[in-house]
C-alpha cells in the first residue's frame, strides 16, 4: 500500500530549485493572507490563477497554491492567539485557550506550540496521504445527507460543550448562531428569510464578517472600556519559545489532534471545523487538569491546531483521488489542475504520478518551511503586543474594516460587522461565550440542509437517520455524550452543594 | 447582576417572538408534507424562547447590591469608537477608502487615545499608506476611490 | 486661503485635461468584470479565462471582481447602479438568475430594461446523468425504473433553477414523479450523485465531464435541440423520444443601461476577438466549457425567447418559490 518509490519520485520533483522556491513563496504568501483579516486563501489563489497558467508545469502551480492554503491555515491561528480574531472557522477553537495564554504573557509559547503542532500534523497528514488515500476517499463518499446531519448534531453538542461551566448560556449562543445562519436564501426552497425587504440581507452572512465583528471589534470595544492605559496584555512577554514542560504536556495532544484531523478532515464541507472541535473535546476529556481549559491550557492549542492542519492535508484526498473539492480553496486548486489539462480522479495517481507525488512531497517540504519561517517570526509577533494598545486598537479596527470589505466588496458588510461588534461587546460584558455562536453559525446551514435532504430522500420518514449505520452510530455517540454531560454536571453540583 | 440577565432574557424573548412570527407568517413550516423554509426557524424560535425563560428563572432572585452596567462614564470610549467607525463607513464610498482610513486613525488616536495631533496624523497617514500597499497594490482590492486617491 | 483656492483650481483643471485626453481612447483604466458568484465556480473560471486572454485585445487589464451571495442578486444590482461608462460589466448575464428567477419572485431591477446586452460567450447545456454503477443505460431505463418505484430522486444544485426545472420537465415527459433534492451548489449535487444518494442527477458539462472521464458518472441525455459540442457521444433527450429542451445556463456580458453605444460596440468587437482566440479555446476546452459567441444584436432576442420559454415551463410545472 505504502508507495515508497512514488514518494521518492515526489521528493525528487519537489526538491528542484524552482519548486522549492515556489513552495517557499506559497507558504510565505499564505501566512501573510492568513494573518491579514478578510481575503482568505481561496481569493488569493484566484488572484494567482493567471500567474499559474503561465507556469510550465502543473506541479509547480499546485505547489504554490497548496503552500498558500496551508500557510493560511497556520497564519489564521496567529491572529486567533494574539488578537482573539479567528481568521477562519477552524481557528475559533484556538482562540479559547490560545488568546488566554497570550493574555498571560505566553503568546510566544502558544504561537510556538501552534507551529510545532502544525508541523507534526503535516507529517501525519502526508504519511496518511501516501498510505491510505484512495480507500478513505471512497469511504468519505458514503457520507450522504443523513450522515452529515448526525455529524453536525455531534458537532453542535461539542460546540456548546466549549462554553464550559455555563451550559445554559452556551446553548443560548448556539441557538443565536443557528438563527443568524438562517438569514438569507434558504438553500432548499429558495425562499428569502429574515431579509425584511433589504436586498443585501438576501445574501447569507459571511463568516469573516461575523468573526471580525463579534470577536475583533467586540474585543476592541471591551478593551477601550478598561481605559486606554490598560493594554490587552498587562504582563510582559516571557519565554518566547515553548519550554520543555510545554512540549511534554502537548506532545500527545498533537499526535491525537493530527489523527483526528486526518480522518474528520476528509469529509467535504466543515471537516476542518469539526476536527478542531472534536480534538478540543478529546483533550479536555483526557486531561489531568480539565479546569485549566479555557484559562490557557496549552493542550487546548496544540490539539486543535494540529487537527485543523492535518485536516487541510486530508482535504487533498477527495480532491486528488475523486476530483471532489471539499472547500473553496481546494475548489480553486481543482480549477487550476483542469486548466493545466490534469483531471483529478482515481486515474490521477496512474496517469500523472509526478503531479500526485510531487504535491504530496512538496506539502511535506512546505510544512518544514512553515516551521522554519514561523519559529523566528514568533518572537516578532510576540513583540507586536508590546506596541501600546492605544495605537494598536485603531489599527486592528482599520484592518478588520478593510478586510471585511475586501471579502465581498460591499459596504453593507462593514455595517453588519460594526453591529455585530456591538453585540459581541455586550455579550462579553455579560460573560456569554461567543465560540458556540460562531461554530453553530458554520454548522447550522449544513445541518438544516442535510436534515431536509434526508427527509426528501426517505419520503418524509425520520427513520432514515437510524436505518443507516454510520448515521445511527453518530447519533448514539451524541446521546451518550448528552447523558454523560448531564450526569457529570449533576455530580459536580452535588459535590459542590455540601461545601 | 441578576437584573442584567433578566433584561437579556426579555430581549431574547422578543427576538424569539420575531423569529416565530416570521417563520409562521412569512415562511412555510410545511411544504408538500416536507419541512419547509420556516421549519428550522420555527424550531429555533421555540428553543430560544424556552432557553430565555430558563435564563429568566435562573436569575429570578433580587440582587443583593445593585451594580450599574457601566462604571462611571465607562461607556464613553466604546461609544466614541463606534461613532467614529460609523462615520468612517458613511464617508467610505464617497471620500475613498485610503483617505477615510487616514482620517479614522487620526481621529481615533486624537479623540479616544488622547495622543497629540501631530503624532495622530502621522500614524494615520502611515496606516493609510500601509493599507494602500497591502490591500490595493498587493491584493488588488477594488476600493472605492475618492477625492485624493 | 487664496493660494489654496488657486491650487485646488489647478488640480481640477489638470484632472479635467486628463479626462479629456482619456476620453479619446477606450479603455483608459482597468475594466471590472463583476462576477456575482464565488471564486472557482464555472462563471468565475470563464471570466478569468477571458481576462487571461484579454491583454492581446484590450489596452487595459480586465479585473475579475467576485460579488457572491444573495442568490447572485446583489452583485447584479451593483452593476445596474454602477456608472454607465463601460468600466463596470456584468459577467454571467443570461444565467438562471436572469432567465428563471424573475418569474418566481420579485427582484430589485429589470433584467431587460436595466442592462445593455454586450455579447454571449458560452452556453451550458443540462446533462442528465447517473452513477456509473447504476443499472440505467438510457432515459427509457430511467423512466421504467421510475414507474416501478413510484418516484425517483434527483440531486440538483438549487430549487427552481434551470437544472431543477429541466429534471422536472423530464419527469413530466416520461410520466413519472421526480423528487428533486437541492443542496449547496453544483459541485455538492454531483458529489451526492456519485455517492449514490440520489437516483439520477447531473448539471452542466463542466461539472460532470471530469467525472464522466473518470468513470464515475454516465451521461444519459442532453436537454438541448442539438447535441452538446463538449459531449458529442451523448444523445439529446429529444432523440430518445422525450421532449425536454431548455436553454440551459447562458454566460453573457452586459453593461449598465445607458452605456454609450460606441463603448458597447467597442466592447462587443473585442470580446468577439477573444472568443475567436485559439488560446482561449484551449483554456475553455480544459475547463469543459463550450465557446458559443453571439453579438448583442443576436443575443438580445435569443435571451428574450429563452426567458419566455422558462416562464411557460414554470407555469406548467408549478415550480414556484416563496
Amino acid at each position: 500500500m505504502f508507495d515508497l518509490a512514488g514518494l521518492a519520485q515526489g521528493f525528487g520533483i519537489a526538491f528542484t530549485s524552482v519548486n522549492l522556491l515556489w513552495a517557499f513563496i506559497g507558504a510565505l504568501l499564505g501566512t501573510a493572507v492568513g494573518v491579514l483579516p478578510g481575503l482568505g486563501p481561496a481569493a488569493t489563489i484566484a488572484l494567482l490563477l493567471p500567474v499559474s497558467m503561465k507556469m510550465g508545469s502543473p506541479v509547480t502551480a499546485i505547489i504554490l497554491m497548496s503552500g498558500i492554503f496551508y500557510g493560511a491555515m497556520y497564519g489564521g491561528s496567529t491572529t486567533s492567539i494574539l488578537l482573539n480574531i479567528p481568521g477562519e472557522a477552524a481557528s475559533v477553537v484556538t482562540c479559547m485557550d490560545g488568546h488566554q495564554m497570550a493574555r498571560k504573557g505566553r503568546a510566544g509559547a502558544a504561537l510556538g506550540i501552534a507551529a510545532i503542532g502544525s508541523f507534526v500534523a503535516g507529517t501525519v497528514g502526508v504519511i496518511g496521504l501516501s498510505a491510505v488515500a484512495p480507500p478513505l476517499a471512497s469511504f468519505a463518499l458514503r457520507f450522504g445527507p443523513p450522515e452529515y446531519f448526525s455529524l453536525t448534531v455531534v458537532g453542535l453538542l461539542l460546540a456548546t460543550y466549549l462554553a464550559g461551566d455555563q451550559p445554559l448560556r452556551g446553548f443560548i449562543m448556539a441557538v443565536l448562531g443557528l438563527i443568524l445562519g438562517c438569514i438569507g436564501l434558504d438553500p432548499l426552497s429558495g425562499a428569502v428569510r429574515f431579509a425584511f425587504g433589504v436586498p443585501d440581507l438576501m445574501s447569507n452572512l459571511d463568516f469573516v464578517t461575523l468573526a471580525m465583528g463579534l470577536f475583533g471589534v467586540g474585543e476592541i470595544l471591551v478593551s477601550l472600556e478598561e481605559g486606554s492605559a490598560a493594554s490587552i496584555l498587562t504582563t510582559t512577554v516571557k519565554n518566547v519559545f515553548p519550554t520543555l514542560a510545554d512540549l511534554a504536556r502537548s506532545g500527545w495532544a498533537m499526535v491525537r489532534g493530527s489523527v483526528i484531523g486526518f480522518f474528520v478532515g476528509i469529509l467535504p464541507g466543515g471537516g476542518a471545523v469539526l476536527s478542531s472541535l472534536v480534538s478540543y473535546a478529546v483533550e479536555k476529556r483526557v486531561s489531568k487538569h480539565p479546569e485549566e481549559f479555557g484559562q490557557g491550557a496549552i493542550e487546548g492549542v496544540a490539539g486543535p491546531e494540529a487537527a485543523n492542519n492535518s485536516a487541510a492535508s486530508a482535504s487533498f484526498i477527495p480532491l486528488l483521488t475523486l476530483g471532489i473539492p471539499g472547500n473553496a480553496s481546494t475548489a480553486m486548486i481543482f480549477a487550476a489542475l483542469l486548466i493545466h489539462g490534469v483531471t483529478p480522479g482515481p486515474f490521477l495517481i496512474k496517469e500523472h504520478p509526478d503531479v500526485f507525488w510531487g504535491v504530496v512531497a512538496s506539502m511535506y517540504i512546505g510544512n518544514v518551511m512553515l516551521l522554519v519561517l514561523n519559529l523566528p517570526l514568533v518572537g516578532m509577533w510576540a513583540k507586536l503586543l508590546k506596541v501600546p494598545y492605544a495605537f494598536l486598537a485603531p489599527m486592528i479596527m482599520v484592518l478588520t474594516l478593510v478586510g471585511v470589505f475586501s471579502v465581498g466588496n460591499s459596504v453593507f458588510d462593514i455595517w453588519v460587522m460594526l453591529a455585530l461588534g456591538v453585540l459581541g461587546y455586550l455579550a462579553r460584558k455579560l460573560a456569554f461565550d461567543l465560540g458556540p455562536l460562531l461554530l453553530a453559525f458554520v454548522l447550522g446551514p449544513i445541518m438544516e440542509r442535510s436534515l431536509r435532504q434526508s427527509l426528501l430522500m426517505s419520503g418524509g420518514r425520520p427513520g432514515i437517520f437510524l436505518a443507516r449505520p454510520i448515521s445511527a452510530t453518530l447519533l448514539a455517540a451524541a446521546a451518550l455524550f448528552l447523558a454523560f454531560g448531564a450526569w457529570s454536571g449533576r455530580r459536580r453540583r452535588r459535590q459542590a452543594a455540601p461545601a | 447582576m441578576n437584573a442584567w440577565y433578566r433584561t437579556t432574557a426579555v430581549l431574547l424573548l422578543l427576538v424569539s417572538g420575531l423569529v416565530l412570527q416570521q417563520s409562521v407568517q412569512v415562511l412555510r413550516i410545511h411544504e408538500d408534507g416536507q419541512p419547509g423554509s420556516g421549519f428550522m426557524p420555527f424550531g429555533l424560535g421555540l428553543a430560544l424562547a424556552a432557553l430565555s425563560l430558563a435564563l429568566l428563572v435562573k436569575h429570578r432572585r433580587r440582587d443583593a447590591e445593585r451594580r450599574p452596567f457601566w462604571e462611571r462614564r465607562a461607556w464613553l470610549h466604546p461609544l466614541l469608537a463606534v461613532a467614529l467607525t460609523a462615520g468612517f463607513i458613511v464617508v467610505f464610498d464617497d471620500v475613498g477608502a485610503i483617505t477615510s482610513v487616514a482620517v479614522l486613525v487620526t481621529c481615533w488616536l486624537w479623540l479616544v487615545s488622547r495622543k497629540s495631533l501631530p503624532i495622530s496624523a502621522l500614524t494615520g497617514v502611515l496606516t493609510a499608506a500601509a493599507v494602500h500597499v497591502i490591500f490595493e497594490r498587493f491584493l488588488q482590492t477594488p476600493f472605492p476611490r475618492g477625492l485624493l486617491f | 486661503m487664496r493660494r489654496l483656492v488657486w491650487r485646488l483650481g489647478a488640480v481640477v483643471a489638470a484632472l479635467a485635461a486628463a479626462g479629456a485626453v482619456a476620453a479619446a481612447e477606450f479603455p483608459d483604466k482597468p475594466v471590472q468584470l463583476i462576477v456575482p458568484y464565488g471564486a472557482g465556480g464555472s462563471t468565475d473560471l470563464l471570466a478569468r479565462a477571458v481576462a487571461q486572454v484579454a491583454p492581446r485585445y484590450f489596452s487595459q487589464p480586465l479585473v475579475v471582481v467576485n460579488k457572491p451571495g444573495g442568490g447572485a442578486i446583489p452583485g447584479r444590482l451593483d452593476v445596474t447602479r454602477a456608472k454607465a461608462d463601460g468600466y463596470t460589466l456584468l459577467f454571467g448575464y443570461g444565467s438562471g438568475e436572469d432567465l428563471v428567477v424573475p418569474h418566481q419572485r420579485q427582484i430589485p431591477y429589470d433584467v431587460f430594461k436595466d442592462f445593455e446586452t454586450v455579447a454571449r460567450i458560452s452556453i451550458h447545456s443540462i446533462v442528465i446523468a447517473v452513477p456509473a454503477e447504476s443499472p440505467y443505460k438510457s432515459l427509457a431505463d430511467l423512466a421504467k425504473a421510475g414507474k416501478e418505484k413510484g418516484s425517483l430522486t434527483a440531486a440538483v444544485s438549487t430549487k427552481g433553477a434551470a437544472v431543477d426545472i429541466t429534471f422536472l420537465l423530464f419527469g413530466k415527459a416520461a410520466g413519472i414523479k421526480v423528487v428533486t433534492i437541492p443542496g449547496s451548489g453544483g459541485a455538492d449535487a454531483v458529489t451526492r450523485l456519485i455517492g449514490g444518494h440520489a437516483d439520477f442527477g447531473g448539471g452542466h458539462p463542466s461539472e460532470v465531464i471530469p467525472h464522466i472521464k473518470a468513470g464515475r458518472l454516465r451521461a444519459l441525455g442532453v436537454a438541448l435541440e442539438k447535441r452538446d459540442g463538449t459531449l458529442p457521444n451523448v444523445p439529446t433527450c429529444k432523440e430518445q423520444g422525450y421532449d425536454v429542451v431548455t436553454a440551459g445556463s447562458v454566460k453573457g456580458i452586459a453593461a449598465p443601461k445607458g452605456t454609450p453605444r460606441e463603448v458597447v460596440a467597442a466592447l462587443e468587437s473585442r470580446f468577439q476577438k477573444i472568443a475567436a482566440d485559439p488560446e482561449f479555446h484551449r483554456i475553455m476546452a480544459d475547463l469543459s466549457q463550450p465557446v458559443d459567441f453571439m453579438t448583442a444584436a443576436q443575443y438580445r432576442p435569443w435571451l428574450e425567447a429563452a426567458s419566455a420559454q422558462y416562464a411557460g415551463l414554470i407555469k406548467t410545472l408549478g415550480v414556484e418559490t416563496k
